[in-house]
């Protein structure tokens, strides 16, 4: 005898699996990082990796990484009572990327938006420990606002999503946000017109 | 009935030549082909071994193998052109740790190397790490894969946790 589900029942289930469904795909995109290159070097046991030539990284939805050489470390613990490593579930330790580096940061904005930050340097890190970007070589940041120009070093902290520098700094705002703004259309104390 | 024997032993051959012979080698030790010289052995096999441990370190496999012949018309020994390769490199306590497959590439059974112009893939089950890409060579000896023509690498992790939308 075969049962059959209730239609009632599938018409319950099937506008939450609509609701769920592109959330778990979402996270299942960001949980995974892409890395390309035309070539590398892979130390599969010690988990270093050495990729050069049109080198990017990409974390969908969340950062894209292009540059000229990169080096990735996956941390191998060592297995107890054992001289060999065991991989410790594939988190990336650390990311050094050189060369024209552009760095694309991905942020989920008002009303379903992406508001896109922009990165140029000559070389950034990305340590998982602190959890931050370190962009160093004429590092300049863009967003919609404006531009982050440092002389050293701009660091960009991924959990809270703030910026601090090394050295001295310029800031470049774009006109555009004074729009609409009563900042220049103030009155004065000039005597009025007669 | 020594004819007869000699019929039995023959098709007994023919029959292992047919279905495939399995070399199994430990340490350095260079598989024998167990075909004809230029033959191609078919479910071709080789389990190499630690020097001291004995443990087995990698094992070479493929659905057909020859030896690959020397410039003076002999065969090299120790190397094989072999079809449809897996790869597998174990940890110091015999576990799987990563396979490598290639459709077709060169196998030096004595440098513990494989390396193809060709396509290839690799995965690692336990976390997840998977590549793809074209123009392999690996260094068995020290783990080490070389990619020179283009690689895709994808590793099951994220960067960091995003933070919820702001306005």
């Amino acid at each position: 005898m075969t049962r059959r589900v209730p239609s009632a029942l599938l018409c319950l289930l099937l506008p939450l699996w609509m609701t769920l469904a592109p959330g778990q795909a979402r996270a299942q995109q960001q949980d995974r990082i892409l890395l390309s290159a035309t070539n590398c070097v892979l130390e599969l046991e010690k988990g270093v990796y050495h990729l050069w030539d049109h080198v990017r990284v990409e974390s969908p939805g969340m950062l894209r990484i292009s540059c000229d050489d990169l080096r990735a470390s996956l941390p191998q613990d060592k297995a107890p009572g054992t001289s060999g490593p065991l991989p410790t579930g594939g988190k990336l330790q650390s990311l050094v990327a050189s060369g024209g580096v552009v760095i694309e940061l991905f942020q989920p904005g008002a009303g379903g938006t992406t508001n896109v930050v922009r990165a140029f340097g000559k070389q950034a890190e990305y340590g998982s420990q602190e959890e931050i970007l370190i962009l160093t070589g004429d590092p300049r940041i863009e967003t919609a606002s404006g531009t982050m120009i440092g002389t050293e070093a701009l660091v960009y902290d991924l959990k809270s999503r703030t910026m601090r520098n090394r050295g001295s700094y310029r800031i470049e705002l774009k006109a555009d946000i004074l729009k609409g703004s009563t900042l220049f259309n103030r009155g004065t104390n000039a005597p009025k017109p007669r | 009935m020594p004819s007869l024997r000699l019929r039995s032993w023959l098709t007994a051959l023919a029959g292992l030549m047919a279905l495939g012979a399995r070399a199994q080698g430990t340490g350095a030790t260079v598989p024998t082909p167990t075909a004809a010289p230029a033959a191609t052995i078919r479910q071709w096999g080789i389990s190499l071994r630690d020097n001291v441990t004995g443990r087995v370190q990698l094992r070479f496999s493929s659905t057909e193998a020859s030896p690959t012949p020397s410039g003076k018309g002999g065969l090299v020994p120790a190397l094989w052109d072999v079809t449809g390769l897996r790869l597998e490199s174990f940890r110091s306590d015999e576990r799987s740790d990563f396979v490598i497959e290639s459709p077709s590439c060169r196998v030096n059974v004595t440098t513990r190397d494989a390396g193809s112009p060709g396509t290839f893939t690799a995965r690692r089950e336990a976390d997840g790490v998977s590549i793809h890409g074209r123009g392999f060579q690996f260094d068995g000896t020290e783990k080490r894969l070389t990619v020179s023509n283009s690689v895709q690498i994808e590793l099951r992790t994220r960067l960091f946790q995003s933070k919820p939308a702001s306005p």
